[in-house]
């Protein structure tokens, strides 16, 4: 038994065991229920029938204390919901997440009547909902209460984000957070927004510029993205979201691919020549996708192909072992044998092969 | 070549600048604030006065709304020394006044305004650079929230490495998106409109094979013996998609419907505007005339829908369903007029001198269906889960009519065809493509600072070729060329996790391990191994450590077969691929308590090597021997790829005082390539790097001129070297003055 097998047989065992554990030892996940209530998915407020109606005091209440959080929040979507009719009778402002005020605001005032100091009460004691204490996936199940709906972000749970854990509020700051203060920055570059220069970031309440967020994270990606061939993301000129779906995604790598086209629309959408239909296709093109040439974020190699010199890259899938053998030919074929590959005219392919990414006119993409 | 002229006028536009700048600092203020200037010895702490967040009374008051604005706008200078061409098809900044980047947001102070809640337009690089873009968001949230994009890019590429250096592009790019969306935040039901277009024209170069171009379908056996020839390319091509669709909720199923049409056409055309000898100037071959048309013009309908519910907080349900159809028509017409290589030991005696007249009128249709359903139940507060199956297929077809007409003329005048050649030869191409796509998953949550996720990916595709075409017009049925049929499964399995020992330190691992098919493409995975580890380390507030390690292991083991394109002895070989990645990237970013001074440093190692047996052809007459003429055995070789690039950057921010900030970065990425490894031709070893160095140090400092009035002056050095050659190298000096004016929050810096 080869070890792929010993990996398949374990990861099979492993939901078996698992499920029957599940299924079992129901209790052994209800045990602790205080531990299960105190990180209970989180919903809205508005959403827990077992919230008493009364204790929702409202927004205004809450800014007597936090009004630095209570400005910031006034500028959102958020804030607005009060005042449109599909939300009338929803809990909506703060209450919607941080759950209702009223036992929050009796316990402060009872600590303040006792002599103390309201910022020094223990967390616990405060009776409000503290998310920075939760998981991702908790706070992130509190948002999607309100957000799943859209096609955007309906694939949350199921994306590589949910995956690794990384919640809502790593990226978005559901109060829209301070500015960041004006500080000096590249000049080529798009600079991170700041209390002067706001950007769409602002509205969309991320927690700082979006791409310069993917870069903190993704490194790998900002190395390409600084090699002399390279999308320019960090330039401003495209984003991150542009191609892939932070918030999701049917595609591996949350990329827009599948949104209306068989082939990578992410990359068609502004190459738009190389979309087709053809009458020629080139195989990997429509099957493989861009990505099997091509490096997207960046590269050293002109036209950020994989390889600097073309002919490696084209005779890397063009040898067939089959053809060799004598055995077939299926898939990608041998080069004719007046292919003399040591000397340059054949070196680079695409001199005659020019319309490489597909043809209407030739079969072998002469025009 | 240089641009010292330019250089010399940029920076007399500068000092020009500068100089009134320093006179509008002396004079008073464009519009005095109520608000108090900054204390002069105020520390800058976040929340010291001056740093402080804007708040309605420091904006600027427009009625209701309150407005954050600036611009930055200056001159540039640039001087490049060596290859300009390699500069512009890099970075492509040109001299001369400049819009650096502008911003303008208007708000309701509170609540909201009469025709929008908030308006706001973010401009990067359009005042004359070449990557330009503009952004807008304007909404008014009970009505609609409208979002556009648009984007220029003014593109270069002209290199020596690619094509023989004769594949150029010097273009003009725009395209957008326009998103309006009505009664954005009503959970019932809301809809979406949406535009986007495309426009890209320029000039270019491009390359032409003739007289094997038209062998193919042609003449093959008489007219071949030719070259290439470097021909001009006017591009024009232009696409335009229109979208509508609404979104909203009945009951507990939130749906979603789109629908849109996207039309585009491709008018560019090649011609040639006098004879040419083809990049071969020693054989007889030559293009005299040459102009191709290849108009393309067609259509995409493309209709989505999607639902989505929630039950009973525990099952997530989400399924998608999009269909297309993208259809295209074409006519080329070709005019050609040249003359071949010929053979032999009198090769001119041998050429053909001919004139064709190609026709090909066609069109091609791409249907496709794709069906996903995602299902997450959450089993309990901690376990979840997720099931995602695909389905996706195509049917690519293609259809045309070649018509060749050719006359060709031998050396001694006799001709070749009588009066000439036509061929007429009706072609149908099919490509039929279905992908079924599962994914089963589950993740535990055992605590805030534990999770486990772990899961499986299956993936069948079923490809089929057909090609259909007729030799000539007497002949009576269609013969089919190549016909393919493939049926390719794969497996892959994952997991990892994330946890947090202590209050400061995340880890984030996950591995994977399977295989991928590669039909087409087999330097892609077979077999794969990765793993990530990620580790971010925040031991206090305003230092964060990032330090990630990816490794990647593909193994395509090939097939092993009997070469029999050896002579003598045949033996077993394997065509195998191998792919190694190992990545290494750490980074610190360190915001000194007040925001003060910040440092942000990072190195990045990407590491890759690809070894690949490959098959190819060193003499002209191919590699099948024969026991009585043996050749040396020469089908087979290894293509090795090396990637050693080494990434480092830092960026050190500034506040000296309150009338000096100052920035200074420094990025370079430096490829070591194959390092000592050498290609060995004859032993059929081909090696592939670029190994290059390329930083470019920054530098920046603004001077507060008073509350609205920034003064930058900066410069920016670029320098990029290839070890192997010095045929690109360019060095690039762009030093900057720009003035940025604030509106609004300006005043309470």
């Amino acid at each position: 038994m080869n070890r792929l097998k010993v990996f398949k047989w374990a990861f099979v065992w492993a939901w078996i065991v698992g499920l029957v554990l599940l299924f079992s030892t129901g209790p052994l996940f209800r045990s602790n229920a205080a531990g299960d209530k105190k990180h209970a998915p989180p919903t809205p407020a508005a959403a827990q029938p077992t919230a008493n109606p009364a204790d929702y005091v409202g927004a205004e209440s809450c800014r007597n204390c936090h009004e630095d959080q209570f400005n910031n929040f006034a500028h959102t979507p958020h804030a607005k919901l009060a005042n449109e009719a599909s939300w009338q009778g929803k809990i909506v402002g703060c209450e919607a997440c941080h759950g209702a005020g009223k036992p929050h605001i009796d316990a402060v005032n009872a600590a303040i009547d006792a002599g103390q100091d309201p910022t020094e009460i223990k967390e616990q004691d405060l009776k409000i909902r503290i998310l920075k204490h939760e998981s991702a996936k908790q706070v992130s199940e509190t948002c999607l209460t309100c957000h799943s709906g859209r096609e955007e972000h309906n694939n949350y749970r199921r994306g590589e984000h949910w995956r690794n854990d990384v919640g809502c509020t790593d990226c978005h700051s559901a109060h829209a957070p301070d500015p960041a203060p004006p500080k000096a920055q590249s000049h080529t570059f798009i600079s991170e927004n700041t209390l002067q220069k706001p950007d769409s970031s602002v509205l969309h309440m991320l927690k700082g510029n979006e791409t310069q967020m993917c870069l903190r994270c993704h490194a790998e990606q900002k190395a390409q993205f600084n090699m002399p061939f390279h999308h320019k993301v960090q330039e401003g000129l495209v984003k991150c979201s542009d191609c892939h779906n932070p918030h999701g995604g049917f595609e591996l790598k949350q990329t827009r691919l599948a949104n209306f086209s068989a082939s990578d629309a992410a990359c068609v959408k502004c190459h738009n020549d190389k979309a087709g239909p053809f009458t020629y296709e080139h195989g990997p093109v429509s099957v493989e996708g861009c990505s099997s040439c091509h490096t997207p974020h960046g590269a050293n190699n002109p036209k950020l192909l994989r390889r600097n010199n073309v002919f490696q890259l084209c005779i890397e899938c063009h040898t067939n072992a089959h053809a060799i053998a004598g055995t077939g030919d299926d898939g990608a074929s041998n080069t004719p044998s007046f292919h003399n590959l040591t000397q340059s005219r054949y070196q680079n392919c695409t001199t005659c092969h020019a319309m490489i990414h597909g043809s209407n006119a030739h079969p072998f993409f002469f025009r | 070549m240089k641009t010292r002229t330019a250089f010399v006028l940029s920076s007399l536009l500068g000092l020009v600048l500068l100089t009134g700048t320093v006179a509008s600092a002396q004079g008073p203020t464009p519009s005095p604030s109520p608000q108090p200037s900054p204390t002069p010895q105020t520390y800058p702490t976040k929340g010291a006065v001056d740093r402080q967040p804007a708040t309605p009374a420091d904006e600027e008051q427009a009625g209701r709304y309150t407005v954050v604005s600036s611009i930055e706008l200056g001159v540039r200078g640039l001087s490049v020394d060596g290859n300009n061409n390699k500069y512009r098809s890099d970075l492509n900044y040109g001299p001369g006044f400049r819009i650096f980047d502008s911003s303008f947001l208007m708000r309701t102070k509170e609540g909201t305004g009469g025709l929008f809640d908030s308006f706001l337009v973010n401009s990067t690089g359009f005042g004359g650079d070449p990557y330009g873009s503009v952004r807008v968001n304007m909404e008014k949230s009970e009505w609609y929230r409208f979002d556009a994009n648009f984007r220029r890019n003014t593109y270069q590429n002209n290199l020596l490495n690619l094509a023989l250096g004769q594949h150029v592009r010097d273009t003009r790019h725009k395209f957008g998106d326009f998103d309006l969306r009505l009664l954005p935040n009503n959970r019932n039901l809301h809809f979406n409109l949406g535009y986007s277009l495309d426009r890209n024209s320029g000039d270019g170069v491009t390359t032409f094979d003739y007289s094997n171009a038209t062998a193919t379908l042609g003449s093959s056996s008489t007219v071949r013996g030719g070259d290439e020839y470097a021909v001009l390319r006017k591009i024009r091509t232009r696409a335009d998609e229109y979208r509508f669709g609404a979104e909203g909720r009945v009951g507990l199923i939130d749906w979603g419907f789109l629908q849109g049409i996207r039309s585009y056409a491709d008018d560019s055309r090649d011609f040639l505007l006098g004879a040419s000898q083809g990049n071969n100037t020693t054989n007889t071959a030559f293009l005299g005339t040459f102009q191709l048309d290849l108009p393309t013009h067609g259509r995409a309908y493309f209709t989505r829908v999607n639902a989505h519910t929630f039950l009973a907080k525990r099952l997530d349900i989400t399924a998608r369903y999009t269909y297309s159809k993208a259809r295209s028509h074409f006519a080329l017409t070709e005019q050609d007029i040249g003359r071949t290589a010929g053979s032999g030991s009198n090769p001119l005696s041998n050429a053909l001198t001919y004139s064709s007249l190609i026709t090909a009128p066609g069109d091609s249709v791409r249907p496709a269906h794709l069906g996903e359903i995602g299902l997450t139940w959450l089993v309990t507060d901690k376990f979840r889960i997720s099931e995602t199956l695909r389905y996706n297929s195509f049917r690519n077809e293609g259809n045309l009519v070649y018509t060749e007409v050719t006359a060709a003329l031998r050396a001694n005048g006799t001709s070749l065809f009588n009066p000439a050649a036509v061929f007429v030869v009706p072609v149908d191409y099919t490509l039929n493509y279905r992908r079924l796509y599962n994914q089963l998953e589950g993740d535990y949550q055992f605590g805030p600072r534990l999770a486990f996720h772990f899961g499986h990916r299956y993936q069948n595709r079923h490809i089929t070729t057909l090609d259909l075409g007729m030799t000539t017009t007497a002949q009576a049925a269609p013969f089919v060329e190549k016909d393919e049929a493939f049926n390719l499964h794969s497996n892959n399995f994952f997991g990892g996790f994330k946890a947090r020992p202590v209050k400061s330190w995340t880890i984030f691992f996950d591995a994977a391990r399977g295989d991928a098919n590669d039909l087409f493409t087999r330097v892609d995975n077979r077999k794969s191994t990765n793993f990530r580890v990620r580790n971010r380390i925040t031991p206090r507030q305003g230092l964060g450590i990032n330090v990630s390690f990816i490794t990647r292991n593909n193994d395509n083991p090939g097939e092993t077969v009997i070469d029999r394109t050896l002579v003598g002895p045949q033996s077993a070989r394997q065509f195998d691929v191998r792919v190694r990645d190992r990545n290494f990237s750490s980074s610190v970013d360190w915001t000194l308590p007040g925001g003060r001074y910040s440092l942000s440093t990072g190195y990045t190692h990407l590491h890759g090597t690809t070894d690949a047996a490959i098959a190819f052809f060193p003499l002209p007459t191919g590699c099948v021997g024969t026991t009585a003429v043996p050749l040396p055995p020469c089908a087979v070789g290894r293509s090795q790829y090396f990637l050693r690039d080494n990434f480092f950057y830092t960026n050190v921010s500034a506040y000296i005082n309150r009338r000096l900030s100052a920035y200074a970065s420094y990025r370079i990425s430096k490829d070591t390539g194959q390092g000592d490894r050498l290609a060995d031709v004859p032993n059929r070893l081909f090696i592939g790097s670029l190994p290059l160095s390329f930083q470019s140090p920054e530098v920046r400092l603004i001077f507060k001129v008073n509350r609205r009035v920034d003064w930058n002056i900066g410069y920016q050095y670029y320098d990029y070297k290839e070890k192997l050659s010095t045929a690109q190298n360019y060095r690039a000096h762009l030093p900057y003055t720009s003035l940025r004016i604030y509106f609004g929050a300006g005043e309470s810096r």
